[in-house]
């Protein structure tokens, strides 16, 4: 029944792409997918184009979806190995999300940081106290890991 | 007692201690400027030990300086708790590449090996539950495994072996026993307290709503809120009127905001929250009783409103009034296919048609569909709106038996709420078996960093917070069992996304004060798993 669900989720991408957002099967495991994210435009990540991968449990959409960063990112609430703390991939997930809503969640997570919830407390402590510095950071990043 | 800890961020940026020697010199150098210490510029730290000659700490960024490199790292105070090793007056170590030269652990591996440590000491030798190691594998980026009984420390991918120590210290840390520079700021002084615009709400809305969610979530904030379930609305009333008199109105809503009050505590008139009576609260895990059928609990809160396809859908040609048009093309959130088509679950059979309307939410479902969700959570018979998240029943959670204490520090202030003792909060969970409730029933589940502490000021708000986390940790709602998002490991006890603040001095993790929106923010993460006030 996940398959089914996820068929749906790939067709109903297909109709209606969300805006700088892309996502779908990386080969015929349709259980593993590959999205793309375009950095907001309001946002230090402006101009890059950052992959991730999408890991669908057996039981979706009762569980979420494992969702990581592939590209490096330099953000408060990303990690090295590309996890991303974002409450609805945890415990605030629910049924109706889809992996479309999910990838809005976190373009929106790029163009505000939640620094108070830190997963890289050094980069949160730079977004806090300089953010001139934050966003050079940022930017260098983008440009040196995400630029095509 | 508590020390004060001076450190520096090492290249894995965690802080390591500096000896004693250094670190109670430049905390008496801290202690006797207090809020002036950051104008002091460079503080040389060779006069407190010779081998510190070419380092320094320039106190307007905080860092710690070497003249020869020019490398700059982080420096922060800490407070260790007396469990600590170096509380106790040890320190441990492992050994460089040189022979007998020996490099200080950082303070958070510290607190892991100490653990261990003193759980093995306690334990009796031929114990079978005696483990010595410590596996450090995915904190920090490190690869360590560490027996604390060998006294070894291996790296994991490369296999090379090192000798750890605990070291009794020769000079103990500055005791932490008064605050005297956290006295109650005089009226009229400015607080240097960032003001941070939270995003979470706005996050919050996103996830919850499927609606919402269409929106670009980006403008979403600017644009209407979705209507929040009713125990969120509860709550957020809850936060935007103090519960106290009138007469301390003015004073609570001062002090909610986290501004630097001049108030102090136990103003004549000022009426106290009371605290809550039990001061250790323990959950047990019981097992299960025999859990109610899944078709009567559905039935409890969901009403029937279409059975098959005669009554409407696509075939029909009589039922053309707007109201079956528009049920014609809502979509069940669950399966994403339409109402007037079977649920995925169960295709073929008769019962796949079948639609029910949620008592309260009035929001729409595959029977069938909701049926899954259900069988697919820990059945605690409350079940969740996948729409709007309104909870049915009372939801319970599944962490696993502990221990929940708490206490008042007095004289201790969290940054914010200066003038306010601070209450501590800890949890206390050991490592045990996955029951039938959890993710691997039957395989290991295991604990790390427990006990964990977290801070609340001693506020009103504050107690009311203690009062509704009390609630959830009775709920089994505080801690889940899954994968640390922080350290990555499986079958660990991690945080169930209602926040604590874990640090009381500075904020080091980004998990400490001054966050003034927190309290208002937890009693929202609160509301989300159904505890709200009118639980009290």
């Amino acid at each position: 029944m996940a398959m089914k669900r996820i068929q749906k989720e790939l067709q109903d991408l297909g109709k209606d792409p969300p805006c700088n957002c892309s996502a779908g099967p990386v080969g015929d495991d349709m259980f593993h997918w590959q999205a793309t994210i375009m950095g907001p435009t309001d946002s230090p990540y402006h101009g890059g184009v950052f992959f991730l991968t999408i890991t669908f449990p057996s039981d979706y959409p009762f569980k979420p979806p494992k969702v990581t960063f592939s590209t490096k990112i330099y953000h408060p609430n990303i990690n090295s190995q590309g996890g991303i703390c974002l409450d609805i991939l945890k415990n605030q997930w629910s049924p109706a999300l889809t992996i479309s809503k999910v990838l809005l969640s976190i373009c929106s997570l790029l163009t505000d940081p939640n620094p108070d919830d830190p997963l890289v407390p050094d980069i949160a402590r730079t977004f806090k106290t300089d953010r001139n510095e934050y966003n050079r950071l940022a930017k260098e990043w983008t440009t040196k890991y995400a630029e095509c | 007692m508590s020390v004060i800890v001076w450190g520096r961020d090492n290249d894995y940026k965690v802080c390591t201690p500096y000896p004693p020697e250094v670190s109670n010199g430049i905390e008496k150098i801290f202690s006797a400027n207090k809020s002036a210490f950051q104008n002091l510029g460079r503080i040389q730290l060779g006069p407190f030990s010779p081998d510190y000659a070419e380092f320094s700490i320039d106190t307007a960024i905080m860092k710690q300086c070497q003249t020869s490199s020019g490398r700059r790292f982080a420096v922060e105070r800490s407070i260790m708790g007396r469990s600590s090793a170096l509380a106790k007056g040890y320190v441990w170590e492992f050994e460089g590449d040189t022979q007998s030269h020996w490099f200080a652990y950082d303070i958070s591996t510290m607190t892991y090996l100490e653990e261990t440590y003193s759980k093995l000491m306690k334990r009796r030798p031929k114990s079978k539950k005696r483990q010595p190691i410590v596996n450090m594998k995915g904190h920090f980026q490190m690869q360590y495994v560490i027996d604390v009984e060998k006294m070894q420390q291996t790296r994991a991918d490369t296999g090379k072996v090192r000798n750890i120590q605990r070291r009794p210290l020769t000079q103990a840390y500055m005791p932490d026993q008064s605050y005297p520079w956290q006295s109650p700021l005089s009226s009229g002084t400015a607080m240097n307290v960032p003001v941070f615009t939270r995003s979470s709400l706005k996050r919050r809305n996103v996830a919850a709503s499927g609606g919402a969610a269409q929106q670009t979530a980006g403008t979403l904030a600017s644009k209407q809120q979705p209507t929040p379930p009713a125990p969120i609305a509860a709550a957020a009333a809850a936060v935007n009127q103090p519960s106290a008199p009138s007469a301390v109105k003015k004073s609570a809503t001062k002090k909610q905001q986290g501004l630097g009050s001049s108030q102090q505590k136990g103003n004549a008139g000022e009426e106290r929250e009371p605290l809550p009576l039990e001061n250790k609260i323990r959950i047990v895990t019981k097992k299960l009783k025999a859990a109610r059928p899944a078709e009567e609990v559905l039935q409890q809160y969901a009403t029937v409103i279409k059975v098959d396809e005669e009554n409407y859908g696509s075939n029909s040609d009589v039922d053309t009034d707007e109201e079956t048009e528009g049920q014609e093309n809502q979509h069940c959130s669950i399966c994403c296919d339409k109402l007037s088509t079977p649920s995925g679950y169960g295709e073929g059979e008769a019962s796949a048609n079948v639609v029910v309307q949620l008592k309260r939410c009035g929001h729409k479902f595959h029977r069938l569909c909701l049926l899954e969700m259900y069988k697919a959570t820990h059945k605690n018979e409350s079940l969740q709106c996948p729409t709007c998240k309104l909870i049915y029943g009372e939801k319970t959670g599944i962490c696993p038996a502990g221990v929940m204490k708490w206490t008042i520090l007095h004289g201790a202030s969290v940054a914010g709420y200066e003038g306010y003792d601070t209450i501590s909060v800890s949890y206390h969970i050991e490592p045990g078996v996955q029951g039938p409730e959890h993710p691997k029933p039957g395989q290991p589940f295991f604990t790390q960093g427990f006990p964990r502490v977290g801070y609340l000021p001693d506020t009103n708000e504050g107690r009311k917070v203690l009062k509704l986390m009390i609630e959830a940790w009775r709920r089994r709602l505080m801690f889940t069992v899954g994968t640390s998002y922080t350290t990555g490991s499986s079958d660990v006890v991690t945080w169930n996304e209602i926040h604590h603040k874990t640090e009381l001095h500075g904020n080091y993790f980004g998990h400490g004060y001054p966050d003034p929106s927190y309290l208002a923010n937890v009693i929202l993460e609160l509301a989300d798993h159904g505890v709200t006030e009118d639980c009290l």
